[in-house]
């Protein structure tokens, strides 16, 4: 088989785990009141596929898991939240990664994919609701994103440590 | 042996902590839109609502809930002028304006709150 084929296959198997990851993590309550007060359980996805694949795939699967989960289960005012949160979090995870290149390992990338993708939903937020006050909500899901960071980063490291062994089956 | 969790990673982690404590410090202190307003709840409903903006002069209104209680609103924060309350705890010296401020006269089911301006949102289905 070519490898861009293989290689599109396994993009698109990412894509479906990142995508069920999103709806078992749905039916965990975070913060009822807050809009997208997830755990983050997809990030750990889009940094595998940032060190296995690069920053375009990583790009690519994340936003496209978050349209996915967004159409299937919110509504397109959601899907705003989830895709910007997506698109900043990988991006800033491209930066940590080329700054700190081998010093950082993938738990900090992790945190700060997902600090950032809670920022993005709620500067979002901010936007639509038109009230800064959804700013204290940013106290309480720092927290959580940290250690939700903290907790994909061992699993994404656990993953990627073998990661000789898995370009060939992954 | 290489360690797992870097030094850099630890730096990430003290990074976003600091933030964190940054963003309750400005939400709680700084944050001011200017469209707050009192909003007062007898038995746990919500009575009243001033935003202190629109206020031009004075308002002054009395609540006879299980007791006697003069509220004073003004364009600077609410306060209790008079209750015959046993605690008196709501009657303070100033004026409250800020989100974490609020006066309570409990045995008189009386909560004063200060909640912000824009739209008020129960819930977002997300």
């Amino acid at each position: 088989m070519k490898s861009h084929i293989r290689r599109n296959i396994k993009i698109a198997l990412f894509i479906a785990v990142a995508f069920v990851l999103g709806v078992i993590e749905s039916y965990i309550p975070v913060m009822p009141h807050i809009p997208g007060g997830k755990l983050g359980f997809a990030n750990i996805i889009s940094v595998i596929v940032l060190y296995l694949y690069g920053a375009k795939y990583a790009l690519f699967v994340s936003i496209v898991r978050a349209f996915l989960s967004g159409l299937l289960f919110s509504g397109v005012n959601a899907l705003m939240y989830s895709v910007s949160g997506a698109f900043l979090s990988v991006v800033a995870m491209v930066i940590v990664l080329k700054i700190f290149k081998d010093k950082v390992s993938p738990i900090g990338v992790c945190v700060t994919g997902a600090l950032f993708n809670n920022i993005a939903q709620i500067v979002v937020a901010a936007i639509l609701v038109s009230d800064m006050s959804i700013f204290t909500y940013f106290c309480f899901l720092a927290p959580i994103s940290v250690i939700s960071g903290i907790a994909t980063g061992f699993g994404a490291n656990y993953v990627l440590k073998y990661k000789k062994n898995l370009v060939g089956v992954i | 042996m290489k360690r797992i969790v870097t030094k850099t990673d630890i730096k990430i982690i003290i990074f976003v902590i600091l933030m964190w404590i940054t963003s309750i410090f400005i939400a709680f202190f700084a944050l001011d839109n200017g469209n707050e307003k009192a909003v007062i709840y007898v038995n746990g409903r919500q009575y009243a609502s001033y935003v202190f903006k629109d206020i031009e002069e004075k308002e002054i209104l009395t609540i006879n809930n299980l007791g006697e209680n003069v509220i004073e609103i003004t364009k600077n924060g609410v306060k209790v002028l008079e209750s015959d309350c046993k605690d008196k705890t709501e009657i303070r010296d100033d004026y409250i304006n800020k989100s974490y401020q609020s006066l309570v006269c409990l045995p008189h089911r009386l909560v004063i709150k200060i909640e912000g301006g824009g739209e008020d949102i129960d819930e977002i289905t997300y």
